[in-house]
C-alpha cells in the first residue's frame, strides 16, 4: 500500500482529536464507578456464589484495564474513520479517470439478472466505481456505442458522473471501440494518472481490441470490468425485399437468421406485412450457423403501395434469446411509381402501337399531344416525352428530361407539317444525326445486357428501312440495337440530367408492333428512361451509420423534365421522424439528407417536392448478434504509468474491489465495522446489564 | 349475632375499619377461610374432636388405666368390679382431655418484606387460615410474631369467635429487624408454660441459623412444624452488571459483578439452602412445608391438611 494518507482530516488534527478522546476515557476511568445499590433478602447466599469471583482483585483490575483498552480502542477507530483514511497508493496524486460505458447493442443482453440488461450491469458497476472514488479524483463518462459520444466532462462531482450513468441507454448499434478508446486517449493526454475503466461485455472481435495496446502505449492505465457471458442468441443479420421487375405487385424476401449460440436451435420466423403476418416458416439452425432466408411470391395490392415488412425470430420451443434487438428485422416493400408520359405525334397519325405497349404496363398514364400545337412547357408535368415523328427545337440542347425519340430520321421540328425531307436546321436540333437508309436490314441488339433489351427478342424483325443514327462522342451515347451490323438502329443516351432513346426506323413500318418484343422494348425504354435507381428495392439500412438518403426535387438536378433549365428550389432541411416517433429537422446535401440513425425500425424522410420517403433500418451486425464475451480480452499494461489495474478485480459477477478490499479504498467503512465488533465483543466480555 | 351474619360479612365489616391492611383479609380471604373450614372438617371425617387428648389422666371420659386407691380420692371412682374379684380397691383413671394449644411462630424479619406478594403477607395469610381452623377446632391458638427477639404475642384464644383477635393482631403485624431464630425461640419457649404445636412461618433466612431455636423447641417438648416461605424470584434474581448488595436486615454489603455464571452459582446456593433445611427437618422429625409464594396460600393449607398430623 505505502502508506494511508486522510481525506478529511489532518494528521494534525485526528492526533489531537485521539489525544482527547483518550483523556477523557482515562479520566472517566479514573473517576471511581459507583456501584448501583441493590437490597438482597439473604446476603450470605450471594456471598456463597460470588467467593470465588471477589476472591481476585487482581483479576477484577485487569478487567477493568482492558474495559479501557476497548474502550480506547473503539474511540480510536472512529476518530480514525472519520479522518477518512485512503491508501496513500492512490492519494499521492488525483487520477483522471474515463468511464468507457459500451452502449452498444449487443448490451441489450438480458443474461445478468436481476439487472435488466449488460448496460444496466455495467451501470451498476460503473456506479460502484464511482463511489470509490476520491474526492481529488475526476471522471468523465464516455458513451461507446456506433457514436461515441462523452456525456460529462471531466468533473470530481460523483452526482453528476451517476446521473450521467444512469442515463445511459443502450442503442442499436455497433460500439466504436477503437475510436471509443482512441477519444479516451487524447482527453487523457497530459492529465494526471490518467485511467481507462471500460464497463463493457467485451463481446468484439478482431482489430477493435487493437485500442487496447494503442492506449498503453500512451502510458493509460486500464482497467476492465466485464459484464455478461452468454451467447444464447439467434438473430436476423440480413433482411431486404425486392419486387419483381415482370410482375411489380410480388415482391421476394431475402435474408439470413444466423444462431450464435453453441447448440442447434429450431426457430419460427414470421413475415409481418403492415402489421398482418403472411408467413411462417420453421428453421432448424446447427450451433453457431446462418440460414437463408427466402420467401417468394409474396404479393402486395397495389404496385404504388408502400408496404412496410417485418421479420420476426423466435425460438420454437417459446422463450427468449438474450438478445432480442436482433429478433425483428424491418424492410419497405417500395411503391413503383406511376410515370405520365406524353406522346408528341402528327395529327391524323396516332401510334396505336405504342399506346397499346404503353397500356400494358403496369403504372404508365400518357397523354397525346400534335406537333402541331405542341407547347414545351406542358413538358415539365411529365416523367418522360414520346416524340414520333416530331421533336421539339431545343431537344438538343436541353439540360434535363426523359425523352423517346422515334424515327429519329423521318422527324420533323414541333410546330411544322413536315414531311419525310429534313430542314438542315432541324436536323442540327435533334439529339443524333443520321445517316444514308438502309433497306430492309437485319436488326441485332447490340448490348445484350442493355436494360432496353431485357426479354426482347429481335431475331427476324423486319424493317423497311433504318435511318441509322450516328452517336456523339462526349454524350453517353451507347447502340443498343445495329442495323446490318454496325449501323444503330437505336441509341440510348445518358448525359447527365438528361436521357434519350432513339428510334432510327418508323416502328409502323417494320413487323415489330406485331410481335411481343415490341411492347417489352417500349416499356423496358420507358423504365430505363425513367430510373432513378432501382425503384423495385430498396435497400434497408443499418443502424449506427450515417444515412445520405436522396430526396427528389430536394435540389438542382432531381428528376423532372426541366426545358428551361430553371431548377425548383432546394429545401435546406429535411425532417426525419425515426422510430421512436422524434421528430427531427436534418440538413440537406446536394439534395440528400444526411443524418445518423441509432434505432433501427422505420425511418421516415420528408423534404423535397416528393411525397415522404420510407426507410428501414436494422441491426444487421452478426458481431454485434454475438453476443459471447471474448474468450481472452487483451488487457496489456501501460507502457510508463504504473497501473492500478493490478489491484483492481475484473472480475465478472464480483463488486469493485479495487485494492483488494472488500470496501474498495472506504476503509472508513472497515473502520467502523471494527469498532462494532469492539462494541460487541465488550459487550460479550463484560455482559452489560440488560435488565436493571 | 356473629353466627346470623355469617363469618364473611362480619370479618368484612371489621377489615373496613382496618384501612393499611384491609385488603390483606379481604371478603375473598374469608370466604376461602370458611371453605377451608369445611374442607377440614371432611379431611378429619370421624377423628374430628374439639379436643386433643393429652397423656395425662384425670377427668375424661375414656378409660385409661387403675391405680390403687389413696386416701382423698373421688370414692366415685373406684372400680368396684374389680374390687369384687380381686378384693383390692382400684381406681379408675381416665385419659384427661385438654385443649390443643397451637402457637404460631410468624418470622417479621426484613427479608419477610420481601417478594411480590410480600412474603410476609402470604404468611400471615397462611397463619390466619390455619387459626381459624385451629379456632373453629376449639384448639387455643397463640400468634409470636419475631425477628431477633420475641415480639408482642398474641395471648391463647379460643374459639371461632375469637378469629377477630387473631386477624386483628394480623393485620397490625409488621416485618422489620435482623432474624435471630435462636434467641427469639428461646424467649418464647420460656414465655410459654404449656406445651403444643409450634408452627414455625419464616423464609428461614438466619445469619445464625434456624436449627438451635428448633432444636430448643423440640427439647422443650413442644411438636414444631416449619413452614418455609419461597419466593421463587429469588432463586433467579434479575440482576446484571456491577452491583453493591445490602443485606435488608443486616445491612452489610457486598460488591458484585452479577453474570449469569455468578446467577448459575446463586441458584446453585440457594437450591442447597433448601436442601439443607428440608434435610434438618426429615432428620430430626420436623414436619416441614416449602411454601412457594406463586402457590396459593389455600393449597398450601390444603397440602397440610392432607399431609395430617397438623389437627389429630
Amino acid at each position: 500500500m505505502g502508506g494511508v494518507f486522510f481525506a478529511f482530516l489532518s494528521v494534525r488534527t485526528l492526533l489531537l482529536v485521539l489525544g482527547g478522546a483518550a483523556a477523557g476515557l482515562i479520566v472517566l476511568y479514573l473517576l471511581r464507578l459507583r456501584r448501583r445499590r441493590v437490597a438482597v433478602p439473604f446476603l450470605p447466599l450471594w456471598a456463597e456464589a460470588t467467593s470465588d469471583a471477589q476472591s481476585s482483585a487482581l483479576l477484577r483490575r485487569l478487567r477493568r484495564l482492558w474495559s479501557l483498552l476497548l474502550a480506547l480502542a473503539f474511540a480510536a477507530l472512529l476518530a480514525t474513520a472519520a479522518a477518512d483514511p485512503r491508501p496513500a497508493a492512490h492519494g499521492e496524486a488525483a487520477r483522471t479517470v474515463v468511464l468507457l460505458v459500451d452502449a452498444s447493442a449487443s448490451m441489450q443482453a438480458t443474461d445478468v439478472p436481476p439487472a435488466a440488461s449488460r448496460l444496466g450491469r455495467a451501470v451498476e458497476r460503473a456506479l460502484a466505481y464511482v463511489d470509490g472514488l476520491r474526492p481529488a479524483d475526476a471522471a468523465m463518462v464516455v458513451r461507446a456505442d456506433g457514436q461515441v459520444a462523452p456525456v460529462t466532462s471531466f468533473t470530481p462531482d460523483k452526482d453528476l458522473l451517476r446521473e450521467a450513468l444512469r442515463g445511459l441507454a443502450a442503442t442499436d448499434t455497433r460500439a466504436d471501440f477503437r475510436g471509443a478508446l482512441a477519444l479516451a486517449g487524447d482527453a487523457l493526454a497530459g492529465l494526471p494518472r490518467p485511467t481507462v475503466a471500460v464497463f463493457s461485455d467485451m463481446a468484439v472481435r478482431g482489430e477493435a481490441a487493437l485500442g487496447l495496446p494503442d492506449l498503453a502505449a500512451r502510458g493509460v492505465a486500464t482497467e476492465l470490468f466485464p459484464v455478461g457471458s452468454s451467447g444464447r442468441n439467434v438473430g436476423i443479420t440480413a433482411f431486404s425485399v425486392r419486387r419483381y421487375l415482370a410482375n411489380r405487385t410480388a415482391f421476394e424476401v431475402y435474408g439470413t437468421v444466423q444462431n450464435f449460440h453453441a447448440a442447434p436451435l429450431r426457430v419460427a420466423v414470421r413475415l409481418y406485412l403492415d402489421g398482418a403476418q403472411v408467413s411462417e416458416r420453421l428453421m432448424d439452425l446447427g450451433p453457431r450457423a446462418a440460414a437463408p432466408l427466402v420467401e417468394a411470391d409474396l404479393t402486395v395490392g397495389d404496385v404504388a403501395h408502400e408496404g412496410r415488412l417485418e421479420a420476426r425470430v423466435a425460438l420454437a420451443a417459446g422463450g427468449a434469446d438474450d438478445l432480442p434487438a436482433d429478433d425483428v428485422a424491418y424492410a419497405v416493400v417500395p411503391p413503383h411509381r406511376r410515370v405520365k408520359a406524353l406522346i408528341v405525334g402528327r395529327a391524323g397519325r396516332e401510334n396505336l402501337f405504342l399506346e397499346a405497349a404503353l397500356v400494358g404496363g403496369e403504372a404508365v398514364d400518357y397523354e397525346r399531344a400534335a406537333c402541331e400545337s405542341f407547347d414545351a412547357t406542358r413538358l415539365a408535368r411529365y416523367d418522360v416525352a414520346v416524340f414520333d415523328g416530331c421533336f421539339p427545337p431545343a431537344i438538343a440542347a436541353a439540360g434535363s428530361g426523359r425523352f423517346l425519340l422515334l424515327d429519329v430520321g423521318g422527324a420533323t421540328p414541333v410546330g411544322t407539317a413536315g414531311t419525310a425531307a429534313t430542314p438542315a436546321s432541324a436536323t442540327e436540333a435533334v439529339p443524333w444525326r443520321v445517316g444514308p437508309p438502309v433497306a430492309f436490314p437485319p436488326l441485332a441488339p447490340a448490348r445484350r445486357d442493355h436494360p432496353l433489351l431485357r426479354w426482347v427478342t429481335l431475331a427476324d424483325v423486319g424493317v423497311a428501312e433504318v435511318r441509322p443514327l450516328l452517336p456523339v462522342p462526349g454524350r453517353g451515347d451507347q447502340v443498343v440495337v445495329t442495323a446490318g451490323g454496325d449501323k444503330a438502329a437505336i441509341v440510348a443516351r445518358s448525359d447527365g440530367a438528361v436521357r434519350a432513346v432513339g428510334f432510327g426506323f418508323d416502328v409502323r413500318r417494320s413487323d415489330l408492333p406485331l410481335r411481343i418484343a415490341f411492347p417489352m422494348l417500349v416499356l423496358n425504354t420507358i423504365d430505363w428512361l425513367t430510373f432513378s435507381g432501382d425503384d423495385a428495392y430498396r435497400a434497408s439500412l443499418r443502424a449506427g451509420t450515417v444515412f445520405s438518403i436522396p430526396l427528389e426535387g430536394a435540389a438542382e438536378g432531381a428528376p423532372g423534365v426541366v426545358l428551361d433549365g430553371a431548377a425548383s428550389r432546394a429545401p435546406a432541411r429535411a425532417r426525419v421522424t425515426f422510430p421512436s416517433g422524434a421528430t427531427h429537422e436534418v440538413p440537406l446535401h446536394d439534395g440528400r439528407a444526411v443524418f445518423y440513425g441509432a434505432e433501427r425500425g422505420f425511418y421516415t424522410v420528408s423534404g423535397g417536392a416528393a411525397a415522404p420517403l420510407l426507410l428501414a433500418a436494422n441491426l444487421a451486425d452478426p458481431e454485434e448478434s454475438d453476443i459471447l464475451p471474448a474468450p481472452a480480452f487483451p488487457t496489456p499494461t501501460p507502457l510508463s504509468v504504473p497501473t492500478v489495474s493490478a489491484a483492481a478485480a475484473t472480475t465478472s459477477s464480483g463488486s469493485t474491489t479495487r485494492t483488494g478490499l472488500p470496501f474498495g479504498d472506504d476503509w472508513w467503512r472497515l473502520l467502523l465495522v471494527a469498532a462494532l465488533v469492539l462494541t460487541l465483543a465488550e459487550w460479550l466480555t463484560y455482559n452489560r446489564r440488560l435488565t436493571v | 349475632m356473629i353466627a346470623r351474619l355469617g363469618l364473611a360479612s362480619v370479618l368484612s365489616m371489621n377489615s373496613v375499619a382496618s384501612a393499611p391492611d384491609g385488603v390483606l383479609f379481604d371478603e375473598a380471604f374469608l370466604k376461602k377461610l370458611e371453605y377451608l373450614h369445611i374442607v377440614s372438617k371432611k379431611v378429619f371425617s370421624g377423628a374430628a374432636r374439639a379436643e386433643r387428648r393429652s397423656t395425662k389422666t384425670g377427668q375424661g371420659v375414656e378409660f385409661a388405666d387403675h391405680r390403687n386407691y389413696a386416701v382423698g380420692d373421688d370414692l366415685r371412682y373406684i372400680d368396684w368390679s374389680v374390687y369384687g374379684r380381686l378384693d383390692k380397691l382400684l381406681l379408675r383413671l381416665f385419659e384427661e382431655e385438654e385443649d390443643l394449644w397451637i402457637y404460631f411462630l410468624l418470622d417479621a424479619s426484613a427479608s419477610m418484606s420481601f417478594g411480590e406478594p410480600p412474603k410476609f403477607d402470604y404468611a400471615r395469610r397462611v397463619v390466619a387460615a390455619l387459626a381459624y381452623v385451629g379456632l373453629a377446632n376449639l384448639d387455643r391458638v397463640s400468634v409470636a410474631p419475631f425477628n431477633d427477639g420475641l415480639g408482642a404475642r398474641l395471648d391463647p384464644t379460643r374459639g371461632k369467635g375469637q378469629v377477630f383477635k387473631v386477624l386483628e393482631f394480623l393485620r397490625g403485624a409488621r416485618a422489620g429487624g435482623a432474624t435471630c431464630t435462636a434467641a427469639a425461640l428461646q424467649a418464647f419457649v420460656h414465655r410459654s408454660k404449656r406445651r403444643g404445636l409450634a408452627v414455625l412461618v419464616s423464609d428461614l433466612y438466619d445469619p445464625a441459623g434456624y436449627e438451635e431455636g428448633l432444636n430448643y423447641l423440640r427439647f422443650h417438648k413442644f411438636e414444631p412444624y416449619v413452614i418455609h416461605l419461597l419466593d421463587p424470584a429469588e432463586a433467579r434474581p434479575a440482576l446484571r452488571g456491577d452491583l453493591e448488595l445490602v443485606d435488608a436486615e443486616t445491612g452489610a454489603l457486598r460488591a458484585v459483578t452479577v453474570t449469569p455464571r455468578v446467577l448459575q452459582r446463586f441458584a446453585r446456593a440457594h437450591e442447597a439452602y433448601l436442601r439443607r433445611a428440608e434435610e434438618f427437618a426429615r432428620t430430626h422429625a420436623v414436619p416441614y412445608f416449602r411454601a412457594s409464594l406463586d402457590v396459593p396460600f389455600e393449597e398450601l393449607v390444603l397440602r397440610i391438611f392432607r399431609a395430617g398430623g397438623f389437627v389429630k
